[in-house]
This record gives structure tokens, C-alpha cells and sequence, in this order.
């Protein structure tokens, strides 16, 4: 019997704002309990909400990725359940009116449709222990998005890589820190089985999946245990699980049978904002670009191979770093390839952020086979990375580089040296005039151009030969 | 009591304290400074920093606010000093003084009668020459009706003009902050100190404050006065009745120009209907807060869900529970279409033809309530009805949030009654011009009960 | 009113009706059910629902800068039970991954 599999995805993921969704307390994930928290947040009667613009803005870059239609008149609605995590006995949330909807994401050359995405508030944090529970209003209140799919994922592998994807996109937005494991990004999967494929099954929900690992072992239990219920004939009841890492599977939490009635009712102290075209606009075009747009980005304008390009995505820090750089400098291969070989790197055996300035970094590339070398060029790079200021070493470079007379005087030490050398190349051996440019390096410690190094012994050589042929004369 | 009377302190102190022997108006007194400019009575529903609330709940047992409202940080600006929290009916859903958590509170004029609600202690310490100024709510007439029963000048400003930051919510779409006085003088004036835009309240209107007590002008010539028909021709008592036609007399000698209005009595018969539909669902989200578990009322069982439970069962009254489940019911999903959502339709339908009629006229007059307040004996206390039109159009100015007052008309068996005068939305300026015009006519300025 | 329907909706608002009280309920829905057949006979099938008297928010929303908080003792200070700076409340009775995901 052949069986269809329907996977849905809930994602919830915090914004990264500086202060809650409704109300004005700051948001540090460090601080001590109930330290950031103004009477909104603890539900004290008679406080009221106030929309934070920033979370509106970072909801609809991701609302704008997601290929979602946008409503730009902004609703919020009370859904109603009693919990100790949800001082006011509602959260503000987006029921009737999401700010996008009917969006899609390609995963895999398949559209996942998108069913909405919407604003809404965080709960406060609980911890249980020793038959108590406590209660900590920091988080009560952070702004996040809600990410609903239809139930259209058919495979486990699909559901693990759009979650990899809404993660990079977030990350790459940023709207969020993007990480599963710290909480800032909760998935909930409805997942079920059919014969049918038209037909969706009974509906089971899966909570509690901190990574993508253990999203794709829940899954996989689930569908091995739903698998063999339907083999031997048993039902499927509706209900809630979680996933027990320790013991590697899903475990019955609750049951589904009575509909959960939300009493979802339009909140009357938030007023409708009509947002102007020209703001959303605004926004949408400021937005950081996400991991393909960058990708497209890098081949087709700046024509670096798909090789190269991978490689500078690799990691976020190396790419962001580079689009600073290229707004000084129209050398993008050169850029790319001091990233990925230079940058990281250094960035692999040091801590801390990136000193130097992408300006800096900028100016040296433009500098390259100008007034220096490439080698160069990398060795005061690393010296930047060190703390050092890049100009200051340029410069001192500059210094450093011979005046004629004494460039004359070198070139002369160079040929006079090495008589064999020079014979040679006028018998025609080029590969004598490359010794001779190493042997002029050596000898000014490197402190020439090779390739200005390059002509003047050329040109020495032939006035050599000149004058011998005068002599001969 | 007026602004400008100058205060002997210790003798106030000493009425504030024989005043609540009599009336019971006072929930708790708070800590006044000795040298301000005036004193105030605060509903028990507004929030004062280290100061009980309980808004007549034993929900809110033992709750002190640490944060102050608006209305209390801009009353303090123009010196003065809240003295106490005045008492109230049960999260302002009630029209008596009687269902208050405690004892209920009297009317001045007449103990044995009551002084409405749900602002009837702030009405009472007015009424009994307490203070020049008592700051309540109305969310269906909780400020207008009371006024009516205690003689006193009850204003609700439109919906906006004074930010709801910090005061308890009943039904946030139609809640307003408004306050008592005994001259429209000082009216125009409490108004100009408690207005504002407030960025913590985003539905705090940016209109720019008034002048209103400066431009006060009682001059009647040219003005267009409607006479409320479909309420009054509802209004069968002779007195009032008598009392009413000799003010439009007046008027019209005085060169107003009447305009007789009649609404459509199928829109008007559903003011009550759509009012308490949307007014017991907005309720019970707004208490949804109420839970017992971060302040208030805080039992312990042995599980959250019990502790909730028992705070809930306890801490409301029958009435408030009730209302509750009629609210919840009409937001049931299967429901909320033909109650919830429809009685928005119809309060937008409502509020149209009651603008159209608004829009063309200066103010709009009828009698406040249909009769003066009743014996406390003689209440009615069960069950619910749909209220007549000569009582529920007082909430037309809740559904529309237009500016509307009340001040006192004439006296029955003892018993002060009031007019209602009402304006267009922004419109209070007028509105306190033609009441300026009607007390000048009654004379009844300054109006209190003489303390004991 | 059913009487089950009460139980359900005072099951829902957290509180529990006595007899008398649960009688008073069903006795005035009558009031209730006279209103949705009010509402059922108006036609306002083209007119929006209103959701407040303000409808439209006209002014900017609010900037992400952050305001002073409330010390935690002003936070805790009507809690009668905290431990360690939180509030306490007796163990909710599912487990830690509760309605939605924490």
C-alpha cells in the first residue's frame, strides 16, 4: 500500500529588535530575571500597547523573501488561553489580518507554499522544578514572526532543508541570530500519512525540535511509527508529541479532541496603521540580501565563477565583508580571493572581530600592480589584520622603494654579479633574466617592484651589450 | 465646591472624613501634600503609584500600582494632590454604587437612594462638597448618569481627548476618562489639564488642547439646538417633563434655533443590544489579566490551574461572571459572525445616523435619565433587560465617541435630575457653551448638597 | 442555554458557577437569544465591522529605542510567592512543552 506523506511547518523566530514588540523594555538575553520589564510586560491593569517599527520593518523583509502578498494595513488581534507564560490571559497576535500571505518558497525545485506570515509577542519563560514553577518576564513580549506552510512538504529531507533555508534566511535578513538551539527559532511540525494523496490524514503535531538533526530523527520515528499503526490496522489518533532526544523518539503529550476555541477578537487599543506603499518600498530596498541574491549577485555582475562565489558564502562574516569592500573597489576577483585565502584564514586562528576597515582593505587591492605587489599587497594585509594601520605600511613601503640613482646603482650591482646570467639571456635563455630579478630582489631585500626591476635590467642588459659592441668597435 | 474657593485644609479634611461616614464613597485615602493648588477624588479604577486598587473587586485585593496614569502625572503638573480613591462598581460594570466589593455607596441628596454608577463615588464626593473635581469613566454612561442622580456636572469628552494610560479597561473601544465638577466653568477647565496626546496610548488623539474655559461663550443667538424627540417623547414624568419644555422656551427666547430629531427606532432600539454584546466581550478579554498569579487576590492550590480557578471564583462577583460567559459566548468562533461581529456592523450603522444628525447642529439636548435615582430597597437587582431608550441613549455617545455631558435641571421629591447636552466628535467647546448658557438659566452653579 | 454549554464557556474563563448562579445564567438568556434574533432580522451585510472609535492609527509608530524598566522589586512587590527573583506558582500540570512551544 502506497502511502502520502504531508508535512506542514509553524516556525516562530525572534526579531532582532532592541526593544519588545508592545512595549519599550529593552531585550538582553543575559540579563538577570525580571530586570526588563515595564508594567505592560507583567500585564498591571490599565497599560496598553504601542507598536515598535522596527519589528514591523524586519517582518516584512522576511514577508518580502517569502514572496508573499503584503497587507498594508496593519492588524492585530487578542487570541485567549489562560497560561502563567501569558500575563494578560491573550497574546497580541495576527489572526484575521497577516502581514503577508500565500508566499512560497522553492526547496529542492519545489514551490512549499507559504500560508501566512504575521507578527505577534512572545511569552515570559518559564522553569519547572521541584513541583514549582517560575516565572521570568525578560522574554515576555519580544517581537516575533510566525511561518505557517500549507501541509505540502512530502518528504522528511524537504522539511529539514526548507527549515536549513529559513534559517539562512533569517541570518542572512538580519531579522534574527537564526539559532535553533539558543531558542530564537521554534519549529513545530504537523505531519501525517495517507493513501489518498489528495486526502490529508489525521493530523499529528510535533513539538519541542531544537535542531534540524533532531527534526529529521522525530520525523523519521514518526512516519516509522504511523507506518506500522496503518500496517497492523490501528487508527491514528489526532494529538500532540514531543521529541525525546535521549530516547531518540516522538512521545505522546497530549491528546487533540476538543477544539481549542481562541475567542479571537480584533484588539480595539491598536488601532488599523495603514502603511504607505512608499514606506514598505523603502524598507524592502534597504534590506540586506539573502544568501541567493548574493550568489546572483557574484556571478552574473561580478563575474566571479560559481567556485569562487560558493566559497566567499561560505560564512556570513566573509561575504558581508567583501560587499563592503567592493563599494570601494571594482577588483572583485582579487577581493574574493584575499577573503577567502587571506581573511579567513586569519579569521580561523584568531577571535574577535575584523579590525580593519573594508576602505582600507579596498585601497590596497586598487594599489595592487600599481605601487605594489601582489605578495605585497598581502603581506600588509596581514599586517592590517594585526592591528597595524594599512596605510601607515603602504606607505612606509612607498619609502622604502629605491629613487633612480639608486635603482641605477642596484641594477648595475645586479648585472655586474652575475655575468653568466646576463650572457645567457642575450643567447636567448629568458628564463636568465627571471634569476637576474631575483637576484636584484635579494639584493634590495625586496624592496623593489619586480616588474619595474624586470625592465630596468632589460634595459641594462642591452646598454651592456651596446657598449661591448662599441668596444669591440 | 469650586476651584476658586479658597481651601481652610483642616476643615476639608475634616468634611472628607464626615462625608464618607454618610455616602461610603471612599475606597482608600491616599497620601495628600498639605499646600496644593486643589484636591481631587480618583476613580477606583485609575492607577496611583503605591496607592490600593481594587475598582470594587476582591480580584484585586491588596493591589498597589507602581506606576502612575497619565490623567494622575498631569493633574499633579497643575498642582494637584489626589486625597483619595473614590469607590465604584466591580471592574465598572455596573449602574448603581451598589455591587462596589464593600458597602454600598449613598446619595447625598437622599440616603436611602442610590447614586448610579459605575463612577457613583466620584459623583458622591462632588455632589457632597468635597472636592471642585472627581475623575472617572464611562463606557456607557457611567459618568452621566450618576451626575444626573447626584446634581452634579458629569462630562465624557470624545474618545481620545484623555489618555487611558493606566486605567483599569471595562471595554477599551469605548472606555473614556472623564470627571465631575459643579460648574461648567471649572468643566472647561478640568478639561484643558487632563487632555493630550499620550505616546503610551495609541488611541490618545493628537488634536491640539483647547482653551475652552477662556472661550467659554453663553451667547444663544443663531444657535442650532436639537431637541432629542425619540428620547423625550419616552419621558413621561410631568416634572421632568415640565422642567424641560420651560428650558427650550428659554432657548428660543434667548434666539437659539430648535431642531426637533428623530432617529429611527430601529437603530435607536439596538443601542442597548449592541452596546452590552460588545461591551461583555470586550470585558472579558480586557479581565483576562485577572488570574491570580502576579498580584491581587493570590490563593495557593496545589496546582496554577487550580490557583486560577479559585482566584477567579472567588474574586468576581455573580454578576461580572455572568456577563462574562454572555461575552465569551459571543466570541465563540461559531458565533462571533451573527453576535460579536454583527454588533460591530450594526454600532457602525447606529453611529452613522447619529452622526448625520450631530453634524448639522450645535449641541443635541435630552434628559439624561427618565427619572431621579432610585431606592436603594426598591432595585431590581435580577436579571437583565433591554433597556429603553430614555436610558440607553446615553450610550449613542459611547458607540460613536462624541463628547457629552450632563448637568443638574430641575429637583424632584428632593432628588436632583439632569440634562444631557451633547456635540459632534471634537465638538466640546460648543457643547460647553450651550450647558454655560443652561446653568446660567438654572442657576444652579456651584450646586452641592450642604455638608453636614 | 445548555447547561453543558455554560459548564464549557465558565470552563474556559477559569471559574467555577454555583447552582444558583449557573440558573441565573440560563434564566437570562432568553435576554441573549432576543438579541441575536434582533441582530439576525438588521441587514448590515455591506457596512464594515467597527472595532473602536479610533480606527486609523494617524501618527508614526513608535521608534526601537529602549525606555526605563521597573526595578524587579517593583515587578515582584504584589507577588505574595517568588524565589530567586521570579515569581513562583505551584508546577503547572503538563509538562514543559506545554501549548506552545517555550
Amino acid at each position: 500500500m502506497d502511502l502520502y506523506l504531508h508535512i506542514g511547518l509553524e516556525i516562530h523566530c525572534e526579531l532582532k529588535t532592541n526593544t519588545k514588540m508592545f512595549s519599550s523594555s529593552p531585550i538582553d538575553y543575559q540579563a538577570s530575571p525580571n530586570t526588563l520589564v515595564q508594567p505592560f510586560d507583567v500585564a498591571f491593569p490599565g497599560t496598553l500597547p504601542t507598536i515598535n517599527q522596527r519589528a514591523v520593518e524586519l517582518a516584512l523583509r522576511a514577508c518580502d523573501v517569502l514572496n508573499c502578498t503584503i497587507d498594508s494595513n496593519l492588524r492585530f488581534d487578542r487570541k485567549h488561553y489562560f497560561y502563567p507564560d501569558l500575563p494578560k490571559g491573550y497574546q497580541i497576535t495576527q489572526a484575521f489580518h497577516p502581514l503577508g500571505k500565500d508566499g512560497f518558497l522553492t526547496i529542492n525545485s519545489q514551490k512549499i507554499l507559504i500560508e501566512r506570515v504575521h507578527l505577534e509577542e512572545d511569552t515570559a519563560k518559564l522553569v519547572h522544578r521541584d513541583g514549582y514553577t517560575s516565572i521570568d518576564f525578560n522574554r515576555c513580549g519580544i517581537p516575533l514572526i510566525e511561518i505557517v506552510t500549507r501541509p505540502v512538504i512530502t518528504s522528511v529531507e524537504d522539511a529539514c532543508a526548507f527549515m536549513a533555508e529559513i534559517l539562512r534566511l533569517v541570518t542572512y535578513l538580519e531579522i534574527s541570530e537564526g539559532k535553533m538551539e539558543k531558542g530564537q527559532v521554534r519549529c513545530d511540525v504537523n505531519l501525517s500519512l495517507s493513501e489518498n494523496p489528495s486526502d490529508l490524514g489525521t493530523k499529528v503535531e510535533i513539538k519541542n525540535l531544537n535542531s534540524i538533526s533532531h527534526m529529521r530523527a522525530a520525523l523519521c520515528y514518526e512516519v516509522d511509527r504511523q507506518k506500522e499503526r496503518i500496517a497492523h490496522q490501528h487508527s491514528i489518533e489526532s494529538q500532540t508529541r514531543r521529541y525525546d532526544e535521549k530516547e531518540k523518539k516522538t512521545v505522546f503529550l497530549r491528546a487533540k479532541n476538543r477544539k481549542v476555541d481562541y475567542r479571537y477578537m480584533p484588539d480595539p487599543n491598536l488601532p488599523c496603521v495603514r502603511l504607505s506603499r512608499e514606506w514598505i518600498q523603502e524598507v524592502l530596498s534597504k534590506r540586506p540580501r539573502t544568501y541567493q541574491e548574493r550568489f546572483q549577485q557574484l556571478t552574473d555582475k561580478h563575474r566571479l565563477s560559481n567556485r569562487l562565489a560558493y566559497d566567499l558564502l561560505k560564512q556570513k562574516e566573509i561575504n558581508d565583508l567583501y560587499f563592503e569592500i567592493v563599494k570601494y573597489t571594482r577588483h572583485f576577483s582579487v577581493a574574493a580571493n584575499l577573503l577567502c585565502a587571506d581573511i579567513r584564514t586569519w579569521l580561523k586562528n584568531h577571535s574577535g572581530p575584523i579590525l580593519v576597515k573594508p576602505e582600507d582593505i579596498a585601497f590596497l587591492i586598487n594599489e595592487i600592480d600599481l605601487t605594489i605587489p601582489y605578495a605585497k599587497a598581502r603581506g600588509i594585509l596581514k599586517a592590517g589584520l594585526e592591528g597595524k594601520s594599512i596605510q601607515k605600511e603602504w606607505k612606509a613601503y612607498q619609502n622604502l622603494q629605491l629613487s633612480s640613482q639608486d635603482m641605477d646603482r642596484l641594477i648595475q650591482q645586479t648585472l655586474a654579479q652575475n655575468p653568466k646570467s646576463v650572457h645567457d639571456y642575450l643567447q636567448g635563455k629568458d628564463r636568465a633574466l627571471a634569476y637576474l630579478v631575483g637576484q636584484c630582489m635579494r639584493l634590495s631585500k625586496g624592496n623593489v617592484d619586480p616588474q619595474r626591476a624586470k625592465d630596468l635590467l632589460r634595459r641594462g642588459i642591452r646598454n651592456l651589450e651596446r657598449s661591448t659592441m662599441d668596444e669591440e668597435e | 465646591m469650586r476651584f476658586k474657593d479658597s481651601i481652610d485644609f483642616q476643615e476639608l479634611t475634616r468634611k472628607w472624613h464626615t462625608a464618607d461616614e454618610k455616602i461610603h464613597a471612599v475606597a482608600s485615602w491616599c497620601d495628600w501634600k498639605e499646600d496644593s493648588s486643589f484636591y481631587v477624588a480618583v476613580k477606583d479604577n485609575i492607577s496611583v503609584a503605591g496607592t490600593l486598587m481594587q475598582a470594587g473587586s476582591h480580584i484585586l485585593e491588596g493591589y498597589r500600582p507602581v506606576y502612575d496614569a497619565t490623567v494622575i502625572s498631569q493633574l499633579r503638573k497643575h498642582g494637584a494632590s489626589v486625597f483619595c480613591k473614590s469607590k465604584m462598581d466591580e471592574l465598572g460594570m455596573g449602574d448603581t454604587g451598589l455591587n462596589t466589593g464593600g458597602t454600598p455607596i449613598l446619595n447625598p441628596y437622599d440616603l436611602s437612594r442610590i447614586t448610579g454608577g459605575s463612577s457613583g463615588g466620584s459623583a458622591a464626593l462632588v455632589a457632597n462638597g468635597c472636592c471642585p473635581l472627581a475623575i472617572g469613566t464611562d463606557t456607557g454612561d457611567s459618568i452621566r448618569q450618576p451626575a444626573s442622580y447626584t446634581g452634579t456636572i458629569g462630562v465624557k469628552p470624545t474618545y481620545g481627548r484623555i489618555s487611558r494610560y493606566g486605567v483599569l479597561p471595562y471595554a477599551n473601544s469605548m472606555d473614556t476618562v472623564g470627571f465631575f465638577t459643579t460648574c461648567i466653568e471649572d468643566a472647561a477647565y478640568a478639561l484643558e489639564i487632563l487632555e493630550g496626546r499620550d505616546p503610551k496610548d495609541m488611541t490618545s488623539s493628537a488634536m491640539l488642547p483647547g482653551h475652552y474655559k477662556r472661550s467659554l461663550d453663553s451667547n444663544l443667538a443663531g444657535k442650532k439646538i436639537g431637541i432629542f424627540r425619540s428620547v423625550m417623547d419616552t419621558i413621561k414624568n410631568p416634572v421632568f417633563q415640565k422642567s424641560f419644555e420651560d428650558l427650550i422656551h428659554h432657548l428660543e427666547k434667548k434666539g437659539a434655533h430648535l431642531i426637533w430629531v428623530d432617529l429611527d427606532s430601529k437603530w435607536l432600539d439596538l443601542v442597548d443590544p449592541v452596546y452590552k454584546t460588545i461591551a461583555n466581550a470586550e470585558a472579558c478579554s480586557n479581565h483576562a489579566c485577572l488570574d491570580g498569579l502576579r498580584y491581587g487576590l493570590q490563593p495557593i492550590e496545589n496546582t496554577v490551574e487550580e490557583s486560577i480557578k479559585h482566584a477567579r471564583t472567588t474574586g468576581f462577583s455573580s454578576l461580572v461572571k455572568k456577563r462574562f460567559i454572555y461575552g465569551a459566548y459571543s466570541l465563540y468562533e461559531e458565533n462571533q459572525k451573527d453576535l460579536f461581529e454583527k454588533a460591530q456592523r450594526i454600532r457602525r450603522q447606529i453611529v452613522q445616523e447619529y452622526r448625520a444628525a450631530l453634524e448639522d447642529l450645535d449641541v443635541l439636548l435630552a434628559l439624561s435619565t427618565p427619572d431621579i435615582a432610585p431606592e436603594i430597597a426598591e432595585m431590581d437587582r435580577s436579571g437583565m433587560q433591554i433597556e429603553s431608550i430614555s436610558i440607553s441613549h446615553l450610550k449613542l455617545d459611547n458607540l460613536a465617541g462624541t463628547p457629552s455631558l450632563s448637568l443638574p435641571l430641575g429637583f424632584k421629591q428632593g432628588c436632583p435630575f439632569g440634562l444631557c447636552v451633547r456635540s459632534d466628535r471634537f465638538q466640546e467647546q460648543k457643547m460647553f457653551d450651550i450647558a454655560k448658557a443652561i446653568e446660567e438659566y438654572t442657576g444652579f452653579a456651584g450646586l452641592c448638597v450642604e455638608a453636614i | 442555554m445548555d447547561r453543558s454549554l455554560i459548564l464549557s464557556l465558565s470552563e474556559d474563563l477559569h471559574f467555577s458557577l454555583t447552582e444558583e448562579e449557573i440558573q441565573d445564567i440560563q434564566k437570562d438568556f432568553a435576554w441573549v437569544q432576543s438579541i441575536q434574533d434582533q441582530f439576525t432580522q438588521i441587514d448590515v451585510s455591506n457596512v464594515e465591522p467597527m472595532t473602536s472609535c479610533v480606527e486609523f492609527f494617524e501618527q508614526d509608530l513608535r521608534l526601537d529605542r529602549a525606555n526605563p524598566c521597573l526595578g524587579k522589586e517593583q515587578v515582584l512587590q504584589n507577588s505574595k510567592k517568588i524565589k530567586e527573583d521570579k515569581i513562583l506558582v505551584n508546577q503547572v500540570v503538563r509538562s514543559s512543552c506545554d501549548l506552545k512551544t517555550r
